[in-house]
Formats: structure tokens, C-alpha cells, sequence
């Protein structure tokens, strides 16, 4: 996948999911999650103290924005990233992995994507979910939530 | 009985450890010989011959030093009586991890991981799945961890997993193998340096090591300890390491003639992967058949493959083989003519004119633009996070550096308005995209281009 493609399918998921997500920390989960559930991204994502990202998308967001492809206000707070790319954007059929979490709070990306990593390193049933809690235990409010979308889109147990 | 190597960066490094003698001992590390640390620098840099081996070595031996330093930093600091940051066993662990971090490398380093990117996409696996693969199924690497496991009553294996994964706790343990102020990093910017004879990697370890300490950073509602540097006495190291970073990325690993060649590698093996899947040549070795026929292959295959294999098939290819395009690029890489580079423009308008008509050019010579006009841009570095991100919006995604003030209060550095690094952070931004084209196309093409060059 070129510059010119790449930066285009960001643009296309923004829109897919309703034209906006809220604060780029949501959207490195979002595409994660995709990658993790299919869809060719071709960032490389890496685990810090907020959970999954990638240097790559950070530059590729910067490069979007100059190429007005995306664009990045400030609104109550928060940074919101909206794409210039039309709703019903070709490929749009790749995104349905990103429509069902679009709604969901940036805490249960957060959580989803660690279990989803956790899973990919090696983790599963008693200790991945020993490893989620000792991680991410000041979500844990969010971990049902979590564990539910992870059952249901990526066949992960967390038990 | 401790052995004693003699290293060209660390003079001597000195292993007491039974375990980390064992490790280095075992097939899959031995293989780390045969693989080099800087791809295909040599074509550029005639001394950039050094291995994995003799760098995993090297932050196995940072990774004792950083331990023992923090230990000794933080007690001088009013540390908490008794109790240094780093307990035995962690030592032992760190090093093992260290030890193990690139064992995932294939052949080229980053070049298969590209490549199997490409035919497999997200079913691929990186180089640390691979590594961790290795950690847990290799029966000799696995029962040497078993054993220290034994030794020190401590779940080796899954230490390392976490470490390996940045999900150790406490975070530090994990900082000293991956972070911005990792041994990886100081090993390869010296080890880097010293082997191009690019001196611009050259920091001053022996006093960044002094004011390395464990600092306590609120990331609500978390409490996380971190590696930190004191800013009082170790600003100027630090910033020294920061830019050394910084014009190593620029003059070794971004170096044009180095990704040109890298990138003509990639063509190189996509078409005999492609070849191999269509019948049209025989797979030259089980990874590629793997591949060809868009699967991981297994552990063993994986294992088997080194970077010296690769250039003996070139060799073969650039005489011998029946297809013009693979025929054409080995020799091409036989004989160091290598791709010329097209700096993308960063207006969108004009990139993708810019793109146009080098697409047009490559039709003209009728040549396949999938293997004669090839991207790159910064970010695909195989150094990760190659530099610290020093223009910083106000949801920085980044890790970053923080520096300790004389009361031991943590600073993150993007917030130091004294230091150098912020004070030229337009300057560091490095972002840059390429094409590489056959030299003899850009040079008939030079009246065309002449507008952007």
C-alpha cells in the first residue's frame, strides 16, 4: 500500500464510522482493532502506558492533516479528527469491525485492545485475564464491556 | 567460571551468568552470527559488517552496567534504605531478556517481515512474535530458561514474555530493554557508529549511566516508575544521546543508497515469491515456499534462514535466471547499481503529479513499476520511534523522556525549556518520502523532473 492509499483508507474509516472520532488515542485503538480483526492497515503498533499504538499512524496522521484529507479541532476538551472523505467512501465494506466500536469510550478500546494484544503475545484464558487486571486494573469498570466485544469479535476468552 | 569477550565498542564484556552463557551457547542464538545488524549498510559503509551476535552481546552487557548504576544511583540519592530498585533476580531476568530480544531476526533483519507483511498481511508476525515463539518452543532455548527458572524460583519464560511485550511491572525492569532510554538503543548508536565510522552515534555513556535513576510518573489514575535522567547533571548527555540519535537516523539509516538497496532487496524476493507461486521457478528454500503459498512458515524453516543464503541466490540469479525481471534486479544488486532516489514533494498536488510521472518514466522504459518504482518514507525504519517525538500536540501518543530536578521531581523533556533539544525541535522533525527509480531512467528523465528537483 502506497502513501497516497494508505492515507486514503484512514480518511475512509473516519468516515465510515460517522465522519469523526474523538482524540487520537481512540483512533490508534480503532485501527488496531480493525487490523487485528482483517483489514489491511499496514502501521506497526507498539504497547505503551495507554495501551496499543503505532509511530507510524502518528506520522500518517500528520501527513493527513497537511494533505487535507483529515482535519483536527479542539472541542470541550478534546481533540476531534474528522474526515474530508465521503460517507459512503469505496472499501467502506472493510470497516464493520470499526462501525460496531465507534460508539464504545475510549477506557473500553483501551481494555479491548490490550486483551486483543495480550492475546497476539502469547496470553490466553485465566492468564490473560490475570495479565488485563495487573495492567489495566484501573479499568476494570470497563473490562465486561470489554470482554463481551472481545468474545464477540475476536473469539478471545477471557476466563 | 566467568568468560570474558573482547568487544571493539565495550572493550570487554563479562558474563558470569551460567544461564546467559548457555543462551549464548544455544543454535538459535549462535545464528545471530550470520545475520547482519545493519541489513545492507556495507554497500555504503564498507565496515558495517557487524552481527546480531555481536549487538545482542552488547546490550546484554549495557543491560548488567544500567542495572548496577540505577542500583547505585539510587541508594547515593536517599533511596529507600535496603532496598535498591533492581533485586537480583531482576538482574538475572534483564539479562536473559536481553540477551533474547532480536532472536526473532530473520534473515536481513527487517526485510521478512516487510515482505511476509506483503503476501500474508495481518496473519504476518513481527520479529518479537517470533522471538517469543522462539523463547517458548525452542526445546534448547526453553529448557536453559526452565533451568534459571529453577535456579532463581522465578517464571523465566513469562518474565521475559512480559518484558518483551512492555507489560512487566514495575515498569522499569521492562524500560531498561524497550524504552527511549533502552540498551538496545545505546548498544546500536555506539555499535552503529563505531562500524560505519559515522561518528555522529558517539554519546557519552560513561556519565549517562551515572544519572540514570527511577523517577515516579502520575498517569492517572496510575502511578508509574519509570527510567529518568537527572537533570541537573545529565541534560547534556542526554541531549548529546537525543541528537546522536538523530544524525545517525539521517546519515546511516535513512542514508538513500542504503533504503534504495534495501528496497531493491524487497523487490528482489517479492518477485521470486511471486515466480514460486505461479511454477514458474523452484522455491530456493522452505520460508519462500512458505510464503509463496501465503502461509507463516514454521519455526524450524524460520530458523534456517540467514542473510549470507540470500546473497549466494542473488549471485546465482543475476546469471542464471529465466525471468528478465529477477535477473535483471540481482544484477543490478551484484554490481552495485543501485536504484537513484526522487524526494517526494510534501504538497499533495504535487505529489501526486510528482508520482505520475515517475509512473509515466517506468511505462516509457517499459519497465514493471511494482519492482522499478518503489516507495520509502522515515517512519519504515527498521529503529522503531526512531526519534524522540519533540513536536508534541497536546494528545501526544508518544513515550516520553523525563528528566529529574534537583528536589527528584520528574520533567517530562518536551516541557524543559532550557534544553537544546526543544529549542531546535522544527529542525528534528524528520518525515521524509522517497521513490527509488533505476538511475538511468532518472537521469533520461532529468528535463522532465528538473521543475522538482
Amino acid at each position: 500500500m502506497n502513501t497516497l492509499e494508505r492515507l486514503q483508507k484512514l480518511s475512509d474509516l473516519i468516515a465510515a464510522v460517522g465522519g469523526m472520532v474523538e482524540g487520537r488515542k481512540k483512533l490508534h485503538k480503532l485501527v488496531y482493532l480493525c487490523q487485528a480483526a482483517g483489514t489491511e492497515f499496514s502501521q506497526d503498533f507498539i504497547f505503551h502506558f495507554y495501551g496499543v499504538f503505532s509511530p507510524t499512524l502518528a506520522a500518517d496522521l500528520d501527513r493527513a492533516k497537511a494533505w487535507d484529507l483529515l482535519t483536527e479541532t479542539e472541542s470541550k476538551g478534546t481533540y476531534v479528527i474528522a474526515s474530508t472523505a465521503r460517507a459512503d467512501a469505496e472499501g467502506a465494506e472493510d470497516f464493520t469491525v470499526a462501525r460496531k466500536l465507534a460508539g464504545e469510550s475510549a477506557k473500553v478500546l483501551e481494555v479491548l485492545s490490550t486483551i486483543v494484544y495480550l492475546q497476539d503475545a502469547g496470553y490466553s484464558g485465566g492468564k490473560l485475564a490475570g495479565k488485563l487486571g495487573e495492567l489495566k486494573g484501573h479499568l476494570s469498570s470497563d473490562f465486561a464491556r470489554a470482554q463481551e466485544l472481545a468474545d464477540l469479535l475476536f473469539e478471545i476468552k477471557c476466563a | 567460571m566467568a568468560k570474558i569477550i573482547r568487544d571493539p565498542v565495550h572493550d570487554l564484556i563479562r558474563i558470569d551468568c551460567e544461564f546467559a552463557l548457555r543462551l549464548i551457547n544455544s543454535l538459535a542464538f549462535q545464528r545471530l552470527r550470520r545475520i547482519r545488524q545493519l541489513g545492507v549498510a556495507w554497500l555504503v559503509y564498507p565496515g558495517a559488517e557487524h552481527s546480531r551476535f555481536a549487538h545482542s552481546l552488547g546490550v546484554y552487557h549495557l543491560s548488567q552496567l544500567v542495572v548496577d548504576h540505577i542500583n547505585i544511583n539510587c541508594q547515593s540519592n536517599g533511596g529507600q534504605a535496603g532496598k535498591p530498585p533492581f533485586d537480583p533476580k531482576q538482574k538475572v531476568i534483564v539479562g536473559l531478556a536481553a540477551l533474547a530480544h532480536d532472536l526473532g531476526h530473520s534473515a536481513f533483519s527487517h526485510l521478512f517481515e516487510r515482505i511476509a507483511r506483503d503476501e500474508l498481511g495481518s496473519t504476518t508476525k513481527k520479529h518479537e512474535a517470533w522471538t517469543m515463539n522462539i523463547v517458548k518452543e525452542d526445546p534448547e532455548v526453553r529448557a536453559i530458561l526452565d533451568d534459571a527458572g529453577k535456579a532463581i524460583e522465578v517464571d523465566v519464560v513469562a518474565d521475559i514474555k512480559a518484558i518483551l511485550t512492555h507489560t512487566y511491572k514495575p515498569h522499569y525492569v521492562g524500560d531498561v530493554i524497550s524504552s527511549q532510554l533502552d540498551v538496545d538503543r545505546f548498544d546500536y548508536l555506539l555499535r552503529d557508529s563505531a562500524m560505519t565510522g559515522a561518528r555522529y552515534g558517539s554519546f557519552d555513556l560513561a556519565w549517562f549511566l551515572r544519572t540514570l535513576e527511577i523517577a515516579k510518573i502520575e498517569k492517572p489514575p496510575e502511578t508509574i516508575q519509570t527510567l529518568a535522567v537527572q537533570g541537573r547533571r545529565g541534560l547534556s548527555a542526554l541531549e548529546g544521546y537525543l541528537l546522536g540519535r538523530h544524525y545517525m537516523f539521517k546519515h546511516v539509516y535513512f542514508h538513500k543508497t542504503i533504503r534504495a538497496a534495501e528496497a531493491m532487496l524487497r523487490a528482489i524476493l517479492k518477485r521470486v515469491v511471486l515466480l514460486v507461486r505461479e511454477g514458474k521457478m523452484d522455491s530456493p528454500h522452505s520460508v519462500i515456499s512458505a510464503l509463496a503459498l501465503k502461509q507463516l512458515p514454521s519455526l524450524r524453516d524460520y530458523l534456517a534462514l540467514n542473510d549470507f543464503q540470500v546473497l549466494s541466490w542473488i549471485q546465482d540469479w543475476s546469471v542464471t535466471s529465466a525471468d528478465e525481471i529477477l535477473k535483471d534486479l540481482s544484477r543490478r544488486f551484484q554490481s552495485r547499481h543501485i536504484f537513484g532516489t526522487v524526494v517526494a514533494p510534501r504538497d499533495r498536488v504535487e505529489f501526486r503529479d510528482k508520482f505520475d510521472t515517475l509512473r509515466a518514466l517506468i511505462g516509457a522504459e517499459k519497465l514493471d513499476e511494482a519492482y522499478y518504482l518503489l516507495e520509502d518514507k522515515a517512519e519504515d525504519v527498521a529503529y522503531k520511534d526512531y526519534f524522540y517525538d519533540v513536536n508534541r500536540g497536546k494528545e501526544s501518543e508518544h513515550q516520553e523522556i523525563y528528566c529529574t530536578d534537583g528536589s527528584g521531581r520528574p520533567q517530562p523533556l518536551s516541557g524543559h525549556d532550557t534544553s537544546v533539544i526543544m529549542a531546535a525541535k522544527s529542525v528534528l522533525k524528520f518525515d521524509e518520502i522517497r521513490w527509488y527509480i533505476p538511475k538511468e531512467v532518472l537521469e533520461k528523465a532529468k528535463t522532465s523532473l528538473r521543475s522538482y528537483l
